[in-house]
């Protein structure tokens, strides 16, 4: 990898097996090259390069003439020159990406290993930002009123974005009060040998206030005993899922990593606070997942799990590109059911879920469409001798 | 095996209706040094051993027989070995197995013993192995027949086998299922592998149906279900139905009864894969293990579903009916009275079949049941989970009615932007869904996948239609109550339609997920995946005074804690 300089991918990876199915899409397949450390920066960008709206979004975005140079102009860059590249297929160096991150935003600003999810919500906060100031720059312009309008949705927003809702409910007076909170993503905790809805569910479940922590009501007038509840009242289009493994353990005072067997399905039905008791709720489905690999937050690797448009999957690991079976390969992302398996270190982190329009009425009818649209026959090998893929 | 775990087996006693379930024995197979590599993980297959024929006559002594019930052939895979075992009741001791076969580069995934074998020492084990070779090994002869060798029906790198299984009342045949779609039916009376037709005979997007070429082949037929890898299937006692659980979320029924095949019906989880299925004794229901982390109980005949079972706490991976259940009818002639009793029987009777006990014991029954006259449920689903969690799940047929539908004014007056697609049938929703601003979407989708149906029929030479047919017609009256309830709201919830039951028993077992959950006559048995079997021992029948006394005894206990399994209202 050391001696590989430059941006362009060598004929020579295109025969390591396990390679990328042919398909008759302009879809572009390129891995990031690991700088230094920087393989939580490569593994979001690829988790979001494929949530299709943002990349979208941030592909036809245009600053202002006058703009200076900020992180979402460079992630634009980037992502033109994987959308625009003439090979199908390689790896880029984000070097400039990286070094305009790390100019806005010093904690990154090292060789070390940082949080992926710090790096999402830094990113997605950044450009949300970057967007209203110029939101602003532009109704300055036009309005000539002083008056103090709430935050303009971004599109940022519009993709991430959900709300939370913060219940909580006196035991003695009976009276319920909320507050809403915004999100762009959940952080969920973790149970180990559960699946992602068992832990959604306990996150939306309800906590009694007692002892200690009394809940100081207003109408009772003093500490009452409670119970507080956080519900989602809606959910984004598309949903992020950070499961929290990394705690502070008090003991060995460092961070330390919970490796829990979590699963999670490829589609999701969610219920919001209101359509809890209907019990219909919305599908989602996977379309993205980063995996932390190693024993603790500081040791570590980021590879990223996502979901091609044509339906079969691929791990970005930096530079490298596998395909992989979904059924037989996800169980190695899930964590250790126990101290039985010591070699698993690989753990879902990050999941992201896109919202299905229409529900679902099983991917029958996608196979039909997506049959019509590969005109190659099964299993047929290409130029490049690449090994028997099924379908 | 110290002695922690001894002790410890005591919280894993079941006080059921039926009485208290003590745990045998928790063995640890790979005595603590499991390095499970399999996919499936550990599943152990038992099959009845036959007792020797007696010495002074060729035929097998019957009345022998029921004294070697005790005894059972436990198959299990471990690591990359399959390891076969006599187990009676007692420890098992690691190395006093009866065969053990090593398969070192290629292990096995998934196992079947034969349960139909009628001869001293025989013993038929078909053994998938990751690759997809499957192989028939009599550990006796120490004889392999392989099939599939070289992939040369089905089977690559990207391919493994999920399930295996013998088709019952077919001496010969076996089906194999893959994570490639595809599900085989092999006989092992012929030699000459076969391939199947590379172009199907029916293709629909639900499934692709390819005879095989010729006709004195391994291969009988291949079959592609669903878009997604098929995870399980079942046949029905009579060996013509198949159900299939496949990753793309549905559960499809399929018919053999006349040629060619053809689906029956099909049903959506609420979201995720279905993982595993398994009929009632009585084929009236289908149970399903789904990545919902639900059990879901299906008609057999419309595919509704008709209960939702709440409780685990991640994928449920194996779901099972307990055939030796049967509960008392109380309310009828006592005369009438049938106790049909699991367990070991002191006294059995010369053939398996139930009989009526002895007027004494009826009659202790009736006194009992008239002291506690709610209605005993008549089926008993066994589901253990990825999160290691056992759930014992009674009901009977009128659990399964849904409750009152309660639709409250704010729902129905709020349309949603998206129309999520319902669960279970595919016809009852689309209709109601009339008047909603936003269902073009979803029944122009509808509309389409009956359209495919259609095709269905078009390919199929005879079809006598069963009332389940007319689903697939838009506009219809529906046949079940549920649906019924269905057209008079404007916005059907599934879990409206749908009733829920509780658990009657909810365990922790091991804190590794659990592969699968075998009911035996006497015994019933738990796995998980790096090796470990549980095992509880049915309670036994003995005396009528003992009988009063053991009855009464766990339904104290069984009423005390208060079983619900009366279907609660959900909203």
């Amino acid at each position: 990898m050391g001696n590989i300089q430059g941006d362009f991918f060598s004929a020579k990876f295109l025969s390591t097996s396990n390679s990328i199915p042919v398909t008759d899409t302009n879809e572009k397949f390129f891995g990031l090259y690991n700088v230094a450390n920087t393989c939580y920066i490569n593994s979001v960008l690829q988790a979001l390069y494929y949530c299709i709206p943002f990349r979208d979004k941030v592909l036809e975005y245009q600053p202002n003439p006058d703009c200076s140079e900020n992180v979402l102009t460079a992630l634009r860059d980037l992502f033109n020159q994987i959308h625009n590249h003439k090979n199908r297929q390689g790896y880029i160096n984000p070097k400039k990406f990286v070094a305009q991150l790390k100019r806005e935003y010093p904690v990154f600003d090292n060789y070390n290993q940082q949080d992926a999810q710090e790096m999402l919500n830094f990113l997605l906060n950044r450009i949300s930002e970057i967007l209203r100031a110029e939101l602003s720059e532009d109704s300055d312009d036009s309005s000539s009123g002083s008056h103090k309008d709430p935050a303009p949705l971004t599109w940022v927003q519009e993709i991430f974005q959900g709300t939370l809702t913060n219940e909580t409910k006196c035991l003695t007076c009976e009276t319920v009060k909320s507050k809403d909170e915004d999100f762009i993503d959940i952080s969920v905790d973790i149970e180990q040998n559960t699946s992602i809805t068992a832990c959604l569910n306990d996150f939306s479940s309800s906590e009694t206030l007692t002892g200690t922590c009394k809940l100081n009501c207003e109408e009772c007038g003093g500490k009452t005993e409670g119970t507080k509840r956080l519900r989602v009242k809606s959910y984004p289009s598309t949903l992020a899922l950070h499961l929290k493994r990394f705690k502070f353990d008090e003991l060995l005072l460092r961070h330390t990593k919970l490796g829990y067997r979590i699963v999670f399905p490829k589609e999701l039905r969610l219920t919001t606070k209101e359509e809890e008791a209907g019990g219909e709720g919305q599908i989602y489905e996977l379309f993205s997942v980063v995996v932390h690999c190693g024993p603790s937050p500081n040791q570590g690797h980021y590879v990223t799990v996502a979901k091609t448009l044509m339906g079969f999957w691929l791990v970005y690991d930096d530079d490298r590109i596998t395909a992989i079976d979904p059924n037989t390969s996800f169980e190695t992302y899930f964590g250790r059911s126990s101290d039985h398996q010591k070699t698993n270190d690989q753990c879902g982190y990050l999941l992201f879920y896109q919202h299905k329009v229409g529900g679902f009425v099983g991917s029958c009818q996608e196979r039909d469409k997506s049959k019509e649209k590969s005109k190659l026959p099964q299993g047929r090998t290409n130029s490049f001798d690449q090994p028997k893929v099924s379908t | 095996m110290a002695r922690n775990e001894t002790s410890s087996l005591q919280e894993f006693q079941l006080n059921l209706r039926d009485g208290t379930y003590s745990t045998l024995s928790n063995y640890d197979t790979s005595s603590g040094k499991a390095t499970i590599r399999s996919y499936t993980g550990f599943r152990p297959s038992f099959a009845p051993v036959i007792p020797p024929p007696d010495k002074h006559s060729n035929k097998i002594d019957k009345s022998d027989k029921t004294k070697s019930q005790e005894l059972a052939y436990l198959c299990y895979n471990l690591d990359s070995a399959v390891y076969i075992y006599r187990f009676n009741g007692r420890p098992l001791h690691y190395m006093n197995f009866v065969d053990r076969k090593m398969y070192t580069s290629d292990p096995p995934v998934c196992m079947a013993a034969s349960t139909e074998v009628k001869e001293y020492l025989q013993l038929e084990l078909l053994i998938a192995t990751k690759s997809g070779t499957i192989l028939n090994f009599n550990p006796f002869s120490r004889t392999s027949v392989y099939y599939n060798e070289d992939h040369c029906i089905e089977g690559s790198k990207e391919t493994r086998p999920t399930h295996i299984a013998w088709i019952p009342q077919s001496i010969n045949r076996f089906a194999v299922s893959f994570t490639s779609k595809i599900l085989l039916i092999l006989t092992t009376k012929y030699k000459v592998p076969g391939v199947p037709h590379t172009n199907p005979t029916i293709d629909t997007s639900h499934f692709s149906f390819y005879p095989a070429r010729a006709k004195k082949t391994v291969l009988k037929m291949k079959l592609r279900i669903g878009t997604d890898a098929l995870n399980h299937f079942a046949f029905s006692a009579d060996g013509k139905q198949i159900a299939t659980a496949s990753s793309d979320g549905f559960l499809r029924l399929f018919s053999l009864k006349q040629k060619p095949i053809q689906m029956c019906g099909r049903g959506r989880s609420n979201f995720g894969g279905v993982l595993c299925v398994c009929w009632s004794p009585d084929e009236k229901y289908l149970a399903t293990g789904t990545e919902d982390d639900l059990v879901t109980i299906w008609s057999s005949t419309t595919l509704l579903p008709l209960t939702r079972c709440f409780g685990h706490r991640s994928w449920v991976s194996c779901v099972m009916f307990d055939p030796f259940y049967i509960p008392t009818n109380p309310g009828n002639d006592p005369s009438d009275n049938f106790l049909l009793s699991a367990g070991r029987e002191r006294n059995p009777s010369p053939d398996d079949r139930p009989s009526k006990t002895p007027l004494c014991r009826l009659q202790s029954l009736a006194r009992v049941s008239s002291l506690y006259p709610e209605i005993a449920p008549t089926y008993r689903l066994g589901s253990v989970g990825q999160d290691g969690k056992f759930f014992l799940w009674e009901f009977s047929d009128d659990d399964l009615k849904p409750s009152v539908v309660n639709i409250s004014p704010r729902r129905v007056s709020a349309p949603s932007p998206v129309l999520p697609y319902p669960n279970g049938a595919s016809c009852m929703n689309g209709e109601s869904n009339k008047d909603h601003p936003f269902i073009n979407s979803a029944s122009d989708i509808e509309v389409e996948d009956h359209g495919i149906d259609n095709s269905d029929r078009r390919n199929k030479s005879k079809d006598k239609k069963k009332p389940v047919k007319n689903r697939s017609k838009v506009s219809h009256s529906p046949i079940l109550p549920p649906t019924d309830l269905c057209e008079t709201q404007p916005h059907p919830s599934s879990s409206q339609v749908v009733s829920r039951l509780e658990p009657v028993v909810e365990k922790s077992i091991f804190d590794d997920r659990l592969t699968s959950i075998h009911f035996d006559k006497n015994f019933i048995f738990v796995s998980s995946y790096c090796g470990r079997i549980l095992c509880w021992e049915r309670p036994v029948k003995e005396s009528v005074i003992d009988v009063k006394e053991q009855v009464k005894e766990p339904l104290e206990n069984h009423v005390m804690s208060k079983p619900t399994h009366k279907s609660s209202k959900d909203s």
